[in-house]
């Protein structure tokens, strides 16, 4: 589904956001990118998306060599990979059906298909009765919940969440974890980048350790700090 | 692009536009009072040419043809200068009818009783199409036979042309400037809008938007505020030219009119239309910052 074959990102001023990244991420997987802040979580999954480029190696997903997409196809490669963010990122003037409806409404999707789907992921989230409300008046983890649903609204095989509960509490991101390991156990293969050890450790995944730009680790049913550290 | 997304284009450049509010109004202000500046310059220009070009068409060449010449003289002297270039009418006012005129126009003045001989020759009163000729054919028809006297306007004519000249250079040039100083205030106008949107812009990148999907409402954005921006214009253009007009009126009666000699549908027509395309290529340039990141 993912895969990376000896990926490098150089910033400039000779910084080195990956170095040599090769990894495989198979359909259905769920995986977390662990690792310090500004160790390269973010970047890798920039790449994914097609964010960022690599300045060296070659990154595909779903079969086709993202780094070499043309401008034009960027948009179709992104309504098959849901994102979801530290920060929501949802629109302030639009109620959470309108946030959510908007992903759909932007691939041209047809009105009808549109009501019946934004039920469908509100449901799936457990927030449809708070369809109307504005970001402001949402807690930060229905906040989440409703990107989480506009990230799948699309029906993408692919779910990317960039610290998705680092600005919640503890049992709120709990809460989120198990969200998006529902989604997974539906089909789509969730790559979650994140620094909760708590929560790495008791999902008991697959887990890819970068250290400084570098694949440090990379076991199936991981934890967060190598067993003989922690 | 289907009509569905016009349809929603248009439909979310409106809300734009209300939801922004106060940006919008700024724009909208902006762009009216820039495009009334140079709507009202152009006017200016414009009517400033019509006058010096006026007085320019009032210019002739009395042609006096020398006593004694025959019919058949005078005649083919008609026919020589009407063969000269530039020539634009030519009419013959005979001896005794410029001496009639003459009486008439001073004879209040002056007791011409006493004059007993029609002082007054046959006169060709000549035209020139473009009076920077009128002192080149001066010459030319002097040079003819049967020709006494020419008269031009001489210092007066040079001195109007290079008036009307510098009107068009100094004109031309500051409308110039102050086409490209208005262009650069709207659209940067219009970036301000767009900017406010950057957050906007980059969660439909996000989630899939094609390029034309995102810009197109804020390309409709920027061309309504642009077209609202002109009607201001022409608002505060059409009241500013009509007190102009009393002002002149009254200052300046001799001067028959001050008017541009425009249309009035084409000229704030053009305004409007100017504001729609500074108004979509500031927010194309705009965006088009955005859509790179």
């Amino acid at each position: 589904m993912i895969e990376f074959r000896n990926v490098w990102v150089s910033y400039p001023n000779d910084i080195q956001a990956l170095r040599d990244v090769t990894l495989r991420i198979e359909k259905g997987e769920f995986a977390f990118v662990v690792g310090p802040t500004g160790t390269g979580k973010s970047t890798l999954l920039k790449l994914i998306y097609r964010e960022e480029t690599p300045t060296q190696g070659k990154v595909i997903v779903a079969g086709q060599d993202v780094t070499r997409l043309k401008g034009g196809r960027i948009p179709r490669l992104r309504r098959g990979i849901g994102v979801v963010f530290q920060d929501f990122r949802l629109l302030p003037q639009k109620t959470a059906w309108e946030n959510v409806a908007f992903a759909l409404y932007v691939t041209g999707a047809p009105r009808k298909d549109i009501r019946a789907r934004v039920p469908e992921v509100l449901d799936l989230v457990g927030l449809r009765e708070r369809a109307d409300a504005y970001p402001h008046q949402l807690s930060g983890g229905e906040q989440q919940r409703i990107s989480i649903a506009r990230a799948l609204v699309n029906n993408p095989p692919i779910l990317l969440a960039d610290e998705p509960t680092g600005n919640l509490d503890p049992d709120t991101s709990w809460d989120i974890i198990q969200l998006l390991s529902r989604i997974n156990i539906r089909g789509t293969t969730v790559v979650v980048a994140s620094h909760d050890q708590h929560i790495v450790d008791r999902m008991n995944k697959r887990v890819i350790a970068l250290d400084r730009g570098a694949v440090a680790r990379d076991e199936a049913k991981g934890r967060y700090y190598e067993l003989a550290k922690s | 692009m289907s009509l569905r997304n016009l349809e929603y284009a248009v439909a979310e450049s409106v809300i734009g536009i209300r939801r922004n509010g106060l940006m919008s109004l700024a724009s909208i202000t902006t762009t009216g009072l820039s495009l009334a500046v140079l709507g009202g310059f152009v006017l200016l220009i414009l009517g400033l040419r019509n006058v010096v070009q006026t007085q320019l068409d009032k210019f002739e060449i009395a042609v006096y043809v020398q006593k004694g010449s025959s019919d058949a003289d005078t005649a083919d002297l008609s026919s020589r200068i009407q063969a000269l270039r530039h020539v634009k009418s030519l009419e013959l006012i005979p001896a005794e009818v410029g001496w009639g005129r003459l009486k008439e126009h001073l004879g209040s003045q002056v007791d011409l009783s006493g004059v007993e001989e029609n002082p007054v020759p046959d006169t060709f009163r000549v035209k020139v199409d473009n009076p920077r000729y009128t002192l080149t054919m001066a010459r030319a028809v002097r040079k003819m036979p049967g020709v006494e006297e020419v008269i031009e306007g001489g210092q007066v004519v040079r001195q109007v042309i290079r008036f009307a000249d510098l009107v068009k250079l100094v004109g031309g040039c500051s409308a110039g400037v102050l086409f490209l100083v208005t262009a650069f205030i709207v659209s940067n106008t219009i970036r301000l809008t767009v900017y406010a949107r950057r957050r906007e812009i980059r969660i439909m990148q996000l989630v899939g938007a094609t390029n034309w999907f995102i810009r197109l409402p804020l390309v409709f954005e920027g061309t309504i505020l642009g077209a609202l921006g002109g009607g201001i214009a022409c608002l505060l253009v059409f009241g500013a030219s009509r007190y102009v007009a009393q002002v002149v009126k009254q200052m300046m009666p001799l001067l028959e009119q001050f008017s541009s000699g425009v249309d009035p549908t084409q000229f704030f027509g053009s305004l409007v239309l100017l504001g729609c395309m500074v108004g979509a290529f500031g927010s194309l340039i705009s965006i088009r910052r955005f859509l790179k990141a």
